[in-house]
C-alpha cells in the first residue's frame, strides 16, 4: 500500500493547514481586483475624455495594451513552471505551467481580437503583418497548442514532461521570434507608428495606468486560480486511482 | 549503464543513425511516400496558386516551404511509428547509448528525411514556375542548410512524444507547426529574396535567424530528451 500512502502524503501537504492563510491572500487579490476593475471601467468610460480623431473606439486602447502584458505574464508562468516541473517534479510546478498557458491564450485571445477592432478604424484595416501582430499571433498559437496538447491527452508523466518541453521551447521562441519578425518587417507595410493615438489627457494616461494595474492582478488572479484547480484535478485523479485499486470506487 | 562505455558518443549517434538509414534502405518506404506526397502538395500549390507570369517570384517560395513542412511531418511521425510498432523503442533505449545521443541519431535521420524531400521539392517546383535554377540553386542550398536543422531537432523531440504518450500523429502537426513557423516565415522571406534577385547579403541574416532556431531546438532536444524518454 505504498501508493496509498503516497497519495495520502501528498493530499495532506497540499490541502491542511498552510492553505488557510493562502486562501485569504488569495480572495483578499480577487476582491482588490474586483475593486481595482470597476474603478477601471468607471476612469475609462466615464472620466477620460473621448479623443477627438477616433472616437469611442480609441477606448479599446486601454484594454488591448494592458491584455498584452498580461499574455506575456501567463506566457512566464508557464516557463517557470515547465522548467521548474522538469528539474524538481513537483506536481503544483506543472499545475503552474497550465494555468500560465491558460491564461495567455485567454489574453492572447483577449489581444488579437481587440487589435483589429481599434485597427479598422485607426489604419482602415483589420490585419496587416506588422512585426508586432505578427509576434503576438504566433506566441498565442504556441499556447493555443499547449493546452490542445493537454486537453486531448491523458494525464501522465510523460504528457506532462512533453508538456514541459513545449512550455520552454516555446517561450525561448518569443525573444528571436520578435527580433526576427522585425528583421522581415522591411517587407510589409507600416502603418503602426506608437503612441496608440496621443494620449494627450492626464486622465488618458491615469486610465492606461489603471488597465495595466487592473490587468496585471486579474492576470495573477486567473493564474493563481487556475493552478488550484489544476492541483485538485490531481488530486481527485489520484484519489479516485486509490479508490480504483482498494476497490471502493462507484462505477 | 555499465561502469565502462563500449562506444563514444558520436559513435554512438552514428549507431543510431545507421540503423534507421539501414531500415529506410531496406525499403525506401519513408522516402518515397513522403517524397511523392511533397511533390503532390507542389503541383497542387502551384495550381491553386497560379497568378500569372509574375506570380513565380511570389508564390514559389511558399509553395517549397509548406510542402517541405506538410512532407517532413509526414516523414517525421513515420520514423516514430517504427519505434513504436513492436516496441522497438524499448530495445532500442535497454541498449548502453546515452540518451542524447540517442536524439542526435534519429535527428541526423530526420534531417536526412527533411533534406531528400527539399531536393525533390525544389527541382519540380523551379520547373513548373519557369524559374531558371542555375543562378538559385547555391542560396536555395544555404536556405535549406539553416533550415533543415531546426526542423529536424523539434521534430525528433515531440515526435517522441507519439510514442511515450496517448498523443498522435495530429497532436505532433498542432503542436509542431506553431514551433517551426518562424523558421519557416525565415525561409519563405529569404527564398523570396533570392527569387527577386536582390542583395545576396541579406541571405545571411535569414540563414543566421534559422541558424538561432536551430540552435534553441538542438541545445533543448539533446537537454530533455533524456528526461522526456524515460517517461
Amino acid at each position: 500500500m505504498s501508493y496509498a500512502l503516497a497519495v495520502g502524503d501528498f493530499v495532506s501537504t497540499d490541502t491542511a493547514k498552510p492553505t488557510a492563510g493562502r486562501d485569504r491572500i488569495f480572495y483578499g487579490l480577487v476582491l482588490l481586483n474586483a475593486v481595482c476593475l470597476v474603478a477601471t471601467l468607471q476612469i475609462i468610460f466615464l472620466k477620460a475624455p473621448v479623443e477627438s480623431t477616433m472616437g469611442i473606439v480609441q477606448k479599446i486602447f486601454y484594454f488591448h495594451v494592458p491584455s498584452a502584458v498580461g499574455m506575456y505574464l501567463g506566457a512566464g508562468a508557464c516557463f517557470l513552471g515547465s522548467a521548474l516541473y522538469l528539474a524538481k517534479g513537483d506536481l503544483k510546478w506543472d499545475a503552474l505551467a497550465r494555468a500560465g498557458a491558460d491564461v495567455t491564450v485567454v489574453m492572447g485571445l483577449m489581444l488579437i481580437i481587440s487589435g483589429p477592432l481599434w485597427a479598422a478604424r485607426a489604419w482602415g484595416r483589420y490585419w496587416t503583418w506588422d512585426p508586432r501582430l505578427t509576434t503576438s499571433l504566433l506566441n498565442v498559437l504556441i499556447y493555443v497548442a499547449y493546452t490542445v496538447m493537454r486537453s486531448f491527452s491523458a494525464g501522465g508523466e510523460a504528457e506532462r514532461k512533453f508538456a514541459a518541453a513545449l512550455g520552454i521551447l516555446g517561450t525561448a521562441n518569443i525573444p528571436i521570434i520578435r527580433y526576427s519578425v522585425q528583421k522581415w518587417g522591411g517587407q510589409h507595410p507600416r502603418v503602426i507608428t506608437k503612441g496608440g493615438g496621443g494620449l494627450s489627457h492626464p486622465d488618458m494616461k491615469l486610465a492606461l495606468m489603471m488597465g495595466f494595474v487592473t490587468f496585471l492582478l486579474l492576470s495573477v488572479v486567473l493564474i493563481w486560480q487556475r493552478m488550484r484547480l489544476h492541483m485538485a484535478q490531481t488530486q481527485v485523479e489520484a484519489l479516485e486511482q486509490e479508490a480504483l485499486e482498494l476497490g471502493i470506487a462507484g462505477d | 549503464m555499465p561502469a565502462r562505455k563500449l562506444l563514444r558518443w558520436h559513435e554512438q549517434a552514428w549507431l543510431v543513425f545507421s540503423k534507421d538509414l539501414r531500415v529506410e534502405l531496406s525499403n525506401g518506404e519513408i522516402t518515397t511516400t513522403s517524397g511523392f506526397f511533397a511533390v503532390l502538395v507542389v503541383v497542387i500549390g502551384s495550381l491553386s496558386f497560379y497568378g500569372g507570369p509574375d506570380a513565380p517570384v511570389l508564390v514559389a517560395p511558399g509553395v517549397i516551404w509548406v510542402a517541405v513542412a506538410f512532407a517532413s511531418i509526414l516523414a517525421l511521425s513515420r520514423t516514430w511509428q517504427r519505434e513504436r510498432e513492436n516496441d522497438a523503442l524499448s530495445g532500442l533505449l535497454s541498449l548502453p547509448l546515452s540518451r542524447s545521443a540517442i536524439f542526435v541519431g534519429k535527428a541526423l535521420g530526420v534531417a536526412g528525411f527533411v533534406a531528400t524531400i527539399e531536393v525533390l521539392v525544389i527541382l519540380p517546383t523551379l520547373l513548373l514556375f519557369n524559374i531558371p535554377p542555375g543562378p538559385v540553386l547555391p542560396g536555395l542550398l544555404v536556405l535549406c542548410v539553416g533550415a533543415t536543422p531546426g526542423i529536424a531537432a523539434a521534430g525528433t523531440l515531440f515526435g517522441a512524444m507519439t510514442v511515450r504518450t496517448g498523443a498522435r500523429d495530429l497532436v505532433l502537426a498542432v503542436v509542431l507547426f506553431p514551433l517551426l513557423a518562424p523558421t519557416l516565415l525565415a525561409a519563405v522571406a529569404g527564398t523570396r529574396e533570392l527569387f527577386m534577385e536582390t542583395t545576396q547579403a541579406a541571405l545571411g541574416d535569414y540563414v543566421m535567424l534559422m541558424s538561432m532556431f536551430g540552435f534553441i531546438f538542438v541545445t533543448g532536444g539533446v537537454g530533455l530528451f533524456g528526461s522526456l524518454i524515460e517517461g
